[in-house]
């Protein structure tokens, strides 16, 4: 075959397949109901499959870390501590969020919220490949197929839903109705529903899919070469097709692509270092300096209303037992929490948002030693409260683990300095792989439970 | 119970697996709902309306509005195709606003107040962004075009390619006329598409719909075609060409 001859042959095949389907569809429905009004040559069950396997492979992790994410919260341990309490049967998985390793929470929410940026150009494709699906006609053939469609609707309007919410939270532009927590946690829920169902009623079509057309054939074919799909039951591949401007490899190039241009710009902000300048368009790609306490903030003092005058030479820690039992609370000020043994501990700081900041070393008093010094010798939880007024973290409840860790520490300093205000001077709570909302700023009274 | 089934229209277990999907999404649901339910409510069913029914069809639109506005210039083309090269930058671009138009358009307010960093440098940063991705695409237009032999002077190309340029996307033509809707997302290739639509109007015209006409018109250009009075300038060289290099293009058509 010589290369005149290649698109001889190839150009009229398609043109006779397009006027067969005329035919075929002549009294069809008009506008997008009609099939023939979808002219992509390169919609169909393969290239839907693979689309789809690939967020099979990662939203499964987006929806495991965020579980965890909320896990890390100890939403158990307090009321104060939880952010959807009626949550019923969904905390069945709750268990005692551990310390170690200290990045844990820190790789947990990089993972979830930077994978999660990642498959956005994924499910767009994805969702692109199916369209057609949307307008298909007759829309209702009988009841299965309505309660099927019904289910795609969960799916669809989950995923969406879920990747909108996660995305605005992140950029701190919080339109969405009612608390974040609330919505992106049942909203998961609702996703995850709609895509096993889905997983369950077309594993079958997709492995039989994946197996009709080679991977490696599929990677070697380009544009002039790409052929429309053999006509399939799913009715994803059009009766009309028109040429083709890009094969089925350009498109998975195309969405890889976005997916790791999204990566490249955003990923910066989680590994911290001199790799957060790359992360260009991402909320805290930016560096703040090099000094001590020039690492990331994400709420200041001046925000939640915490004033120099508070924090300064009258300032005292009110440490003692919850519910007023025990002996009458201690007041300590600054100076004697500094004269107590000091311990230094090398701890990130991460956000639920994604961005986190590497190790930076905090210098204070271990928490079991103010536990003692409070007269619990055993304590289960530990409510540390914030001179911050309003706000659902002005307070959080720590579990018996995270207070007997060695490095869990009520900070006084960081890397050499003083706390600056803004990280929570004069005193805040930080414990390894713990969200960064639960290690309390402007700590001004601790109280801890005996068990 | 097999009459029930046949009513239903599938398995028992497909009944199953979807009575428990909505076991657990309403499940979910209640409490999604129970604080704002019409706002919840809202927001779910407009992530799917927005994006099936305004996003796509927009970036569709914007899709088949470059092909057709560029098809006009087509003579003055080169023959290399070029959408992809403009495409997937401009998509690219757009992807990126879609996921941090917040940050970019400055729309949270305390963003500064919260975090001490600056908001100002986003929609630079996108901008630079976007100008290096067309400058790339440029880029590897150029390099392509450098490597492909010289392609024959393009023919003229009188008015009737250009009544063809803008597909109606609105208004889907009736099912009974010759030339089948356009898909909105889907760009084509102008050229070959015309070509097809020669074949299509020629051995449709000729044969009434037979098979045979077309078969015939495969093997060589025949009298239809020309009596169709459609196909201008030397047969074939405008149409069949670019597919040519396409296929000795190899992946580079694809590897922006």
């Amino acid at each position: 075959m010589t290369e005149d001859e290649k698109p001889r042959t190839h150009r009229p095949a398609l043109a006779r397949l397009a006027a067969e389907a005329r035919r075929r569809y002549r009294g069809e429905m008009p506008g997008p109901f009609g099939r023939s009004f979808w002219r992509s040559p390169i919609r169909g069950p393969w290239l839907t499959s693979v689309l789809g396997l690939v967020l099979l492979a990662g939203v499964p992790v987006v929806f495991v870390t965020g579980l965890l994410s909320y896990a890390a919260y100890n939403p158990d341990l307090a009321r104060i501590n939880d952010t959807t309490p009626g949550k019923g049967l969904l905390g069945f998985y709750l268990f005692s969020w551990p310390t170690h390793p200290v990045w844990l929470y820190r790789v947990n929410q990089g993972l979830h919220v930077t994978l999660g940026l990642v498959l956005i150009p994924i499910l767009l494709a994805k969702l692109w490949s199916v369209l057609p699906k949307l307008f298909e006609w007759p829309p209702l053939r009988s009841p299965a197929h309505a309660l099927e469609r019904l289910s795609l609707l969960l799916l669809v309007g989950g995923a969406v839903f879920e990747f909108v919410t996660g995305v605005l939270n992140i950029q701190q532009w919080y339109k969405f109705p009612g608390s974040f927590y609330t919505l992106h946690f049942y909203g998961g829920w609702v996703f995850i529903a709609g895509l096993v169902v889905h997983v369950v009623l077309k594993g079958r079509t997709v492995i039989r899919t994946l197996r009709s057309r080679g991977l490696i054939a599929e990677l070697r074919t380009g544009t002039a070469a790409t052929q429309p799909e053999s006509p399939d039951a799913s009715e994803l591949v059009s009766p009309a097709p028109a040429a083709p401007t890009i094969s089925r490899r350009g498109v998975l190039a195309f969405a890889g692509a976005g997916s790791l241009l999204v990566l490249v710009l955003s990923v910066g902000q989680s590994l911290g270092g001199p790799l957060r300048r790359t992360a260009l368009l991402a909320p805290h790609g930016q560096d703040l300096g090099t000094g001590p306490n020039d690492f990331q903030i994400n709420q200041t003092a001046a925000e939640v209303g915490v004033s120099a005058a508070e924090t300064g030479g009258s300032w005292r820690l009110t440490l003692g037992q919850s519910g007023g039992t025990g002996p009458p609370p201690l007041r300590l000020s600054r100076a004697e929490l500094l004269a107590m043994e000091q311990h230094t501990a090398s701890l990130p700081i991460a956000c639920v948002e994604g961005w986190s900041s590497g190790n930076q070393a905090w210098t204070g008093v271990r928490l079991r030693d103010l536990a003692r010094m409070a007269g619990v010798s055993q304590p289960a939880s530990l409510l540390a409260e914030s001179l911050q007024r309003g706000g659902t973290f002005r307070h959080g409840v720590l579990s018996a683990g995270q207070i007997m860790d060695p490095d869990s520490l009520l900070a006084l300093r960081v890397n050499g300095a003083d706390l600056s205000l803004d990280h929570g001077y004069p005193a805040r709570v930080i414990v390894p792989a713990n969200p960064g909302v639960h290690n309390t700023k402007w700590v001004a009274r601790l109280s801890f439970a005996s068990s | 119970m097999r009459r029930q089934l046949r009513w239903y229209g599938a398995s028992p277990l497909h009944l199953l697996a979807l009575l428990a999907c909505f076991g657990l999404a309403g499940y979910a649901a209640t409490r999604l709902v129970s604080s704002h339910p019409v706002a919840v409510a809202v927001w779910f069913l407009g992530a799917v309306i927005g994006h099936d029914l305004l996003l796509m069809p927009l970036y569709s639109l914007a899709d088949r509005s470059v092909m057709a506005a560029l098809r006009h210039r087509e003579p003055q083309l080169p023959a290399t195709p070029w959408i992809n090269y403009v495409r997937v930058p401009a998509a690219l671009s757009g992807l990126l606003f879609l996921v941090w138009f917040p940050l970019i358009l400055r729309l949270q307010s305390p963003y500064h107040a919260s975090t001490t960093l600056s908001a100002d440098p986003y929609v630079w940063h996108w901008l630079a962004v976007t100008g290096t991705l067309f400058l790339l695409s440029a880029v590897a237009f150029a390099v392509r075009l450098r490597r492909q032999p010289r392609p024959a002077p393009p023919p003229e190309r009188p008015a009737a390619a250009q009544e063809e340029a803008g597909p109606d996307l609105e208004a889907g033509p009736p099912a009974d006329t010759v030339r089948p809707p356009a898909d909105p997302r889907e760009g084509d290739q102008p050229t070959v598409q015309e070509d097809q639509d020669h074949a299509l109007d020629a051995g449709e015209a000729a044969a009434d719909g037979a098979v045979a006409g077309q078969v015939q018109r495969e093997s060589r250009p025949g009298p239809q075609q020309e009596a169709a009075g459609e196909d201008q300038g030397p047969p074939d060289q405008d149409h069949h060409q670019p597919a040519a290099q396409q296929d000795e293009a190899g992946p580079a058509d694809e590897a922006q």
